[in-house]
């Protein structure tokens, strides 16, 4: 790698690390101690409103239903989220956040925005055009890549 | 069910307030700011915007929420989403 090469690899992990982290940190601090990042994630993925089945979550996250289900089991012992059966079908169960996870899930998404609002703020309609440009390529190349892994993984 | 009047909303508002601050809910003033003078936290005004969805059945976007200066500002925006087609839901949480 160039310099240029270097700089712009490091930059890269160096934000993908940091924003785990100070999310990390932010929970610890605050008064959703008890959730870890990735539960956080699960949060996110389950969704603010409506309530979704296992399976549509699990696709929604990009896991198994069984994965799933070990981290429903923990949230909803931390009062984070609910289950609850379709009124139509009662076989099916369906996931919904509890108050305290739609709390916890808002608090999260500040963070979110402070983020992003900080990221676009200085940059003018043709800055904003090329950031999202850019990562939208780094985006693209890092799910191909991901893709090729579990092809290779079946 | 009929749509609150802007007094019934005030007053479930402040009720509201009044808990997650700890205080009287005499002392809540709808020219109050939520944060400033009341002294609302981002997780207090969060917890007041989960409770009032559920109340009146409607979502509110956290950048709505973040807008409501005043406990006035806050039944304002509740009486303008319910009549843009919010419908309460019956009874009470």
């Amino acid at each position: 790698m160039n310099e240029l090469e270097s700089h712009v690899n490091d930059l890269l992990l160096e934000i993908f690390e940091n924003i785990l982290v100070t999310e990390q940190k932010a929970l610890r601090r605050g008064s959703f101690s008890d959730l870890s990042i990735a539960e956080m994630h699960t949060l996110e993925g389950i969704g603010l409103y409506d309530a979704h089945t296992m399976s549509e979550t699990a696709a929604r996250l990009a896991i198994t239903t069984g994965t799933l289900t070990v981290a429903v089991d923990k949230l909803v012992r931390k009062g984070y989220v609910e289950r609850l059966r379709d009124e139509a079908d009662r076989r099916v169960v369906r996931v919904r956040l509890t108050r305290k996870g739609k709390i916890a899930y808002r608090l999260h998404m500040k963070y979110h925005t402070l983020l992003v609002e900080r990221l676009l703020l200085p940059l003018d309609a043709t800055g904003r055009r090329t950031l999202v440009e850019t990562l939208e390529t780094i985006d693209a190349f890092v799910r191909e890549q991901s893709r090729r892994y579990n092809l290779t993984e079946e | 069910m009929s749509q609150p009047n802007r007094s019934e909303v005030l007053q479930e508002i402040v009720s509201t307030i009044a808990k997650l601050a700890g205080v009287p809910a005499e002392s809540i003033d709808e020219g109050h700011r939520l944060m400033k003078d009341v002294r609302l936290d981002s997780l207090a005004i969060y917890e007041l915007v989960v409770d009032l969805e559920e109340r009146y059945g409607m979502q509110i976007s956290n950048e709505d929420a973040e807008r409501l200066e005043t406990v006035g500002d806050a039944a304002d925006y509740i009486l303008r989403r319910l009549a843009e087609g919010g419908t309460p839901p019956d009874g009470s949480r």
